[in-house]
């Protein structure tokens, strides 16, 4: 049989072409989400860059006020309160989130009939939207007839205000919880299911029990599915908004707003804050970005030790 | 019909055919008279409604051609001339608010038939932003606003200026029954629109029963120490509250009105300099605080804007605070004697905020005549009366009573009329002041809430107000 030996030219314009045909069909792939990435993100935010230098708002009109709207920030009534809210408002729903979604997820794992059930039954809050939510949970903390107070009262202790002032933020935390741990339970079965077998088998060989085992094979496996929970159930934690604004709509006073409700105040709720609020959010976002960074340094720099 | 009815229309009838009254007075008074839209649109219809009818002229003369639809007087466009869609956007002020649209609607249609209307409802909590951006994108074309606003709208301009059809001859007489457009020609130069609602925001629904139980009668607050020891009297820990408060959507005006009556107010007269940090101003803070601290007033959260109303009615409160729009919502009947009266004196005075609801016409709609023609026949007579009727709120017009305000409404609102009218002191004319008032509600909430001390709230207003308007 003869071989056919094409010249080198027509060999390089044959591979250039097929180069050429697979760079175009890669980019025919990535080109709507690079557009959907420039319409919704990118002009957003150079557009919120505009904004913050501008003093104004949607329907009055605007002027150039330089970075005023980022100097005046620390002295804004109200501001640190909302920076306080958020940060606290995190604090307990994101560990709550993680351990709570964690610990579902084990179990989950160890059901072996009627697993597609509960995973259901879990995942369920999830797919309530936040709105609906939030309206579900004005009903449970109703002081006369929420079902809260009633499973109080049924013990013979006093009905509570689940929105007043100090319990208003914990409660909305609580929400928050009960949305999201479905959300991370099925990622976390999902991890657990596929972790190798032979590794417990051979811990099991050499005389681990449970807790043994979950603190020396199964949370070092998890590392990195856990590493991108944290991060991203942070970030979320931070952004919360809809359920602050239904719920509560950031009261009893300001003891419930956060700094995205507080942005979504200015914007909407003024007629001349704009520059205030895209100032906000773009401090809110670098401070995301510097938190995310420091998240992923403290817990990566541990993977030496798996 | 019966025959009293049917005398009174064929009156009616016979003068509108003589040419002795336009239109829009025959159909106005049909409807006055209580027959519906329907029967309205068919009277004139036989009365030959699609031929040019004469109507009177400014100079009391009569026309064969109707005013052109320009002309800002009471008279009207023939049903040809007006056609298209109209767009509203308005506040829900009961749970039928559509439905009273669409009833002033059909007397509209039953002399304009080509013209037809959406009704589209804002939430309150969010209609600031609803309408900016509503009226921004050209969305809607009459929108219901609030006095509130008012400074920024005039500001803005993007609502149209109506003052050249407002201040036309023509519809002086019509002019001279609107209560309150002193306080709209106050803003500034342009006029933006007509009122339609004068409303006390926050008002006090007393159960007199427990007031009389209480040892007390309808002067209980008359003066603060009286009214504290009546709320007091009727506080009965695990089952009433004495007086309800923080309730109000915001906090709207609340505290606003304690402020007025202390001698303070956002800024000074002249608009150069908050006016906010007074020791009455801290005293009449710290009364309203002290009624948290001692049980009187249920903690912030117990009760919202949506379920305080039947909280009262169950005996919950004996006392709360809302606006008057709550007297839609009450449950019927109410099972113990119930009134509405103003608040009790601040250190200096005694006062009860208000503010007006007032249609205005997007500056971007293409047919401004006919948006005119529609704001002043939802601003007439029995369309305001109609209205104010079934929204538990006070019409901004004095001919209101004649044309059936206080058919449907609780009889609580006009026994309190007077009373209200006595104490009533409205918003102060700048830019931002929604703004301020927004804020400061939920500032001096924190007070209430223990967070903080009624001076350092007292301040914290103070620099609010400094922040907002740009002093």
């Amino acid at each position: 049989m003869s071989r056919m030996r094409l010249a080198a030219a027509e060999h390089r314009r044959l591979r250039l072409r097929a180069r050429l045909r697979r760079e175009l069909i890669g980019w025919a792939f990535l080109g709507p989400m690079f557009f959907f990435f420039v319409v919704f993100l990118l002009i957003p935010v150079l557009g919120t860059g505009w904004w913050s230098t501008q003093f104004g708002g949607l329907t009055t009109g605007t002027h150039y006020v330089g970075l005023d709207n980022f100097t005046r920030l620390p002295d804004v009534v109200g501001a640190t309160v909302a920076v306080q809210n958020t940060l606290l408002f995190a604090l307990m729903s994101v560990p709550l989130i993680l351990i709570g979604s964690l610990l579902i997820g084990l179990l989950l794992a160890r059901i072996s009939r009627g697993g597609a059930t509960y995973r259901f039954l879990v995942y369920f809050p999830v797919l309530v939207p936040p709105v609906v939510a939030a309206l579900i949970w004005l009903f449970l903390t109703n002081v006369d007839f929420g079902l809260f107070n009633e499973v109080l009262r049924a013990f013979g202790a006093e009905p509570v205000t689940w929105l007043g002032a100090s319990t208003a933020l914990p409660v909305l935390a609580a929400l928050d919880v009960w949305r999201n741990v479905g959300y991370w339970a099925i990622f976390f079965v999902a991890a657990i299911i596929g972790l190798p077998e032979e590794l417990y088998q051979a811990a099991s060989l050499d005389g681990a029990e449970g807790f043994a085992k979950l603190r020396y094979i199964t949370i070092p496996l998890l590392r990195r599915i856990l590493l991108f929970a944290i991060v991203v159930a942070t970030i979320w934690g931070l952004q919360v908004f809809d359920t602050a604004l239904v719920l509560t709509n950031g009261g009893p006073g300001t003891s419930t707003t956060t700094i995205v409700l507080r942005v979504w105040q200015y914007v909407f709720g003024s007629n001349n804050k704009v520059g205030y609020a895209a100032a906000i959010s773009l401090v809110f976002l670098v401070a995301i970005l510097i938190l995310t960074v420091i998240q992923l340094y403290a817990l990566r720099s541990r993977r030496g030790e798996d | 019909m019966n025959a009293d009815l049917d005398r009174k229309t064929t009156q009616l009838a016979d003068q509108y055919l003589a040419g002795r009254m336009s239109r829009r007075t025959f159909v106005t008074r049909l409807l006055a008279l209580g027959l519906a839209p329907s029967a309205v649109g068919a009277i004139v219809a036989a009365c030959g409604s699609s031929t040019p009818t004469p109507a009177p002229t400014a100079n009391g003369g009569t026309s064969s051609n109707p005013p052109p639809s320009t002309a800002a007087g009471s008279e009207m466009p023939t049903a040809m001339d007006l056609k298209g869609n109209v767009r509203f956007l308005v506040g829900p002020w009961s749970d039928q608010e559509v439905e009273h649209h669409q009833h002033i609607a059909q007397g509209f249609q039953a002399i304009y038939p080509n013209v037809t209307f959406d009704f589209r409802l804002y939430q309150w909590d969010t209609a600031a932003q609803e309408i900016n951006t509503s009226v921004q994108s050209g969305a809607h074309d009459v929108y219901m606003t609030t006095e509130s606003s008012y400074p920024d709208y005039e500001a803005s301009g993007v609502f149209t200026d109506l003052t050249s059809r407002i201040n036309d001859p023509s519809f002086a007489s019509e002019l001279s029954k609107y209560l309150y457009m002193d306080r709209i020609k106050a803003y500034g130069d342009k006029i933006l629109g007509l009122p339609i609602s004068w409303h006390v925001e926050d008002a006090m629904f007393v159960n007199m029963d427990m007031v009389k139980a209480a040892g007390y009668d309808e002067h209980f607050a008359d003066d603060w120490d009286t009214f504290l020891a009546c709320v007091t009297k009727m506080t009965k820990p695990g089952q009433t509250y004495g007086f309800g408060i923080g309730i109000q959507l915001g906090g709207y005006g609340e505290w606003y009105q304690r402020l007025r009556a202390a001698g303070g107010s956002y800024l000074t007269p002249d608009l150069s300099a908050p006016n906010v940090n007074l020791p009455e101003v801290v005293q009449a803070t710290q009364q309203f605080a002290d009624l948290f601290k001692q049980g009187i007033a249920p903690p912030l959260g117990t009760y919202t804007y949506d379920n305080a109303p039947a909280a009262f009615a169950a005996g919950k409160m004996a006392i709360y605070s809302s606006d008057l729009a709550a007297t839609t919502v009450l449950p019927d009947p109410v099972p113990f004697t119930w009134a509405l009266v103003p608040y009790p004196p601040g250190p200096v005075s005694r006062v009860n905020f208000n503010d007006l609801s007032i249609y205005m016409v997007n500056a971007k709609s293409a047919d401004q005549d006919l948006m005119w023609e529609v704001v002043k026949w939802w601003c007439n007579g029995p369309s305001d009366a109609y209205w104010a009727d079934n929204s538990g709120t006070y019409p901004a017009r004095t001919d209101a009573t004649d044309n059936g305000y206080g058919t449907n409404a609780a009889p609580q609102l006009s026994a309190s009329f007077a009373d209200f009218q006595k104490y009533a002191v409205g918003l102060e004319d700048f830019p931002a002041w929604a703004d301020v008032e927004t804020l400061a509600e939920a500032e001096i909430q924190n007070c209430y809430a223990g967070k903080e001390s009624a001076q350092d709230a007292v301040s914290n207003v103070e620099k609010i107000v400094t922040q907002e308007v740009g002093l």
